[in-house]
């Protein structure tokens, strides 16, 4: 059995199961926001054994260690703790406690059975580790200052021809009262500098040299597989600078190929994940004008269903391939394939 | 101590929810469509990618912090 670590409103784990349904795979849902609820959990160990249940009590099912093959670690919430709504001290406890208690779960899981172990997800999640680690892989990679001083930022818009940007050293959604809004990648400008040599502190950012792109690439990594799409990004003003905002505003239709890398950045990128301890990747890359391969950064728990939906890359096999693989060291899971 | 936020006007503003509405089946382990009143299922096969920023799944929701991330 599969364990699919996640929160209800995942639709990628929805994309993802019914292709285990249609390859007749059992799949253990663990959406982490109904632990108390829906689903419990015991964990025993003793001098000879080190054992766990996790139940979901609407449907009965049981999953052990002895029937886990695979567990992919996607996007958890925080268990809801209705019984602690009204005691804000002791929800902070309660809530300690209980990720304490999942993240116990995780710990007697073999390294090897995750698709990414949730450790190795949050060491490879820093900005600088992925650049220190692309570097030493032989990726090329921005100059890239991270810094909270006016003066020195300013130094280094300077250094680089005054053509740099700028964006969160980590980023993600920012909820508000009614609203949800993203930052993104921002073009360094009049305005911004003169902010920068007044202000005595900045909250830190990232600030690279903008490059010059032809086009930029979302290689998903599974296990020893690499697929690789072209996204044409430089076709419109409004993804230009970060193309992520295509996910968001929807305001163009944004061109995806899928293409063949060259053999050494391919390499490269089994490469990365290797020292980055991670099964599961997607990384961002450049292609200059000047025809470079420039690393961006990996997204050790990437967003992959739009690739494979739009490209018909099989992506979703190979993740199941390798979950079935970290097991069973062959290639058993994909002979159940329809 | 000032601190200044330098990239603050470029935030960009998530799109409403364009997507029907889902009703989780904890027996099928997925998402179904519902109907108009968000009730009972109004269709039995997942629409699996929507068209707000959360539910299309897209790269600006790489972050696994999004969710809950303390849970590593």
């Amino acid at each position: 059995m599969i364990l699919l670590v996640t929160h209800k409103n995942d639709l990628t784990a929805d994309f993802l199961i019914r292709r285990m349904e249609e390859r007749r795979l059992p799949v253990f849902r663990f959406n982490t926001e109904d632990f108390l609820s829906t689903f419990t959990l015991n964990i025993a160990v003793s001098s000879q054994d080190a054992l766990f249940s996790l139940k979901n009590t609407i449907t009965g099912t049981e999953l052990t260690q002895d029937l886990l093959e695979g567990a992919y670690f996607r996007k958890p919430s925080l268990p809801k703790l209705i019984d602690f709504e009204h005691n804000s001290d002791l929800k902070i406890f309660a809530q300690n406690e209980t990720a304490e208690t999942l993240r116990s779960l995780w710990r007697m899981i073999p390294l090897h059975k995750w698709l990414n172990h949730p450790e190795a997800l949050w060491l490879a999640n820093n900005k600088v580790k992925q650049l220190l680690a692309a570097k030493a892989v032989g990726f090329g990679i921005p100059d890239t200052l991270i810094s909270c001083v006016g003066d020195d930022v300013c130094k280094f818009y300077d250094q680089h021809a005054c053509d740099a940007i700028t964006k969160p050293v980590k980023n993600g959604f920012v909820d508000e009262a009614d609203t949800t809004t993203l930052m993104f990648t921002a073009i360094l400008d009049g305005e911004d500098i003169a902010t920068l040599r007044a202000a005595p502190v900045l909250l830190p950012a990232i600030y690279q040299p903008r490059l010059h792109k032809k086009l930029e690439l979302r290689v998903t990594v599974v296990g020893q597989q690499v697929f690789a799409a072209a996204i044409f990004s430089q076709e419109h003003d409004a993804t230009s600078l970060d193309w992520r905002t295509w996910g968001v505003t929807n305001e163009v239709a944004l061109r995806h190929e899928t293409c063949q890398l060259p053999v050494d950045i391919e390499q490269k990128c089994l490469e990365l994940n290797r020292i980055l301890g991670l099964q599961f990747s997607c990384i961002d890359l450049v292609l200059t004008d000047s025809g470079q391969y420039i690393f961006l950064e990996a997204n050790p728990n990437g967003q992959w269903a739009w690739i494979e939906q739009m490209l018909q890359l099989p992506i979703r096999d190979a993740i199941i391939d390798q979950l079935c693989f970290s097991q069973r060291g062959d290639k058993t899971c994909s002979s159940l394939q329809q | 101590m000032t601190i200044s936020l330098l990239y603050q006007k470029r935030i960009v503003r998530c799109e409403e929810e364009q997507a029907p509405s889902y009703h989780y089946d904890e027996r099928k382990q997925i998402n179904i469509v519902s109907d108009s009143e968000g009730g009972l299922p109004a269709a039995d096969d997942p629409i699996v990618l929507g068209t707000s920023s959360k539910s299309r799944q897209r790269p600006s929701d790489d972050d696994p912090d999004a969710y809950g991330g303390a849970l590593y």
